[in-house]
């Protein structure tokens, strides 16, 4: 595996359950909950036990739920096409072809803007499933049926 | 830090990423657990960093994500407090910033004696208006 794929601590799989659940609160607009505070509070404390390759991992986890959030809308500070070279590109194909799926969703991250949305959703939920986290799989291939029906319906005649 | 809408600077508060320590999680009090009591001088008060990159991401703007970064931070803004360098030493004359054991890029403001837990959260409250928005 590349340098990329986190060691599986428990701390590292309770700080990434954590998240998702923090997601779902959010998505829930429970952004004032006592259950979002608590698990905040859990997540500070596990950051300190992570070590900088979960960081990484993790902070593109979190980068990816957001994408979900915003129904696929690129990020505020998200790259541009133009900013996406051909060498990133590679490497992400390089890391589809060998099945190192972290690394094949940093690369993703990196190329995200020369993808429309619902191609990212397929990527991501096919790479998280791979990973064996269904949780977040299942948000990507909610998302990539909600833009295929919006999809749809854009294109039905007047 | 969460950030007060009305005006833009950091709300003040007893709860999480607010301008405000909270009496039972970030300091230690005597006696024990009075709200009423003084605030031990251990190293621990408002938390701080550096750099507000190497925050965990539920603490970093969600207007800051760059699709990697992971900021998810809701209703929050990053504040800078003064232009020197990140180090220990004053403040206030009241607050001083110490270094997390172990690290350079974290610290605590907390009081440079002994006051009340009521006196400190007043003291951090008077540095409000020279929080600003971090450009950066």
């Amino acid at each position: 595996m590349s340098d990329f794929t986190p060691n599986s601590t428990e701390e590292f799989r309770r700080y990434v359950e954590l998240q998702l659940s923090r997601h779902r609160l959010l998505i829930e607009d429970k952004s004032n909950s006592p259950e979002l505070e608590e698990i905040e509070d859990e997540l500070t404390e596990l950051w300190e036990a992570l070590d900088d390759v979960q960081r990484q991992c993790v902070r593109g986890m979190s980068s990816d739920l957001n994408f979900v959030s915003r129904l696929g809308q690129t990020a505020p500070k998200g790259r541009q096409s133009k900013d996406v070279d051909d060498d990133d590109l590679q490497e992400m194909m390089a890391m589809k072809s060998r099945k190192d799926w972290y690394g094949f969703l940093h690369y993703l991250r990196l190329c995200r803007p020369v993808f429309v949305a619902i191609q990212v959703a397929r990527f991501r939920a096919t790479a998280y499933t791979e990973m064996g986290l269904p949780g977040y799989a299942q948000k990507f291939s909610q998302l990539a049926v909600q833009l295929e029906r919006s999809d749809a319906l854009s294109e039905l005649p007047a | 830090m969460v950030f007060d809408p009305n005006d833009g600077l950091p709300l003040v508060g007893v709860k999480r990423a607010m301008l405000g320590v909270r009496p039972l999680t970030d300091v230690t009090l005597i006696p024990a657990r009075d709200l009423n009591g003084n605030v031990v001088l251990d190293r621990k008060g408002l938390s701080v960093n550096a750099d507000w990159r190497s925050l965990p991401p539920h603490l970093i703007p969600i207007e800051l994500d760059t699709e990697v970064n992971g900021a998810s931070g809701v209703g929050m803004k990053v504040f800078v407090h003064g232009n020197g360098a990140f180090a220990e030493g004053a403040v206030t004359d009241k607050l001083e910033l110490m270094l997390k054991s172990g690290s350079l890029g974290s610290g605590v403001v907390c009081p440079t004696a002994l006051v009340s837990l009521v006196e400190y959260q007043s003291n951090l409250e008077a540095t409000r208006a020279d929080w600003v928005e971090d450009p950066s």
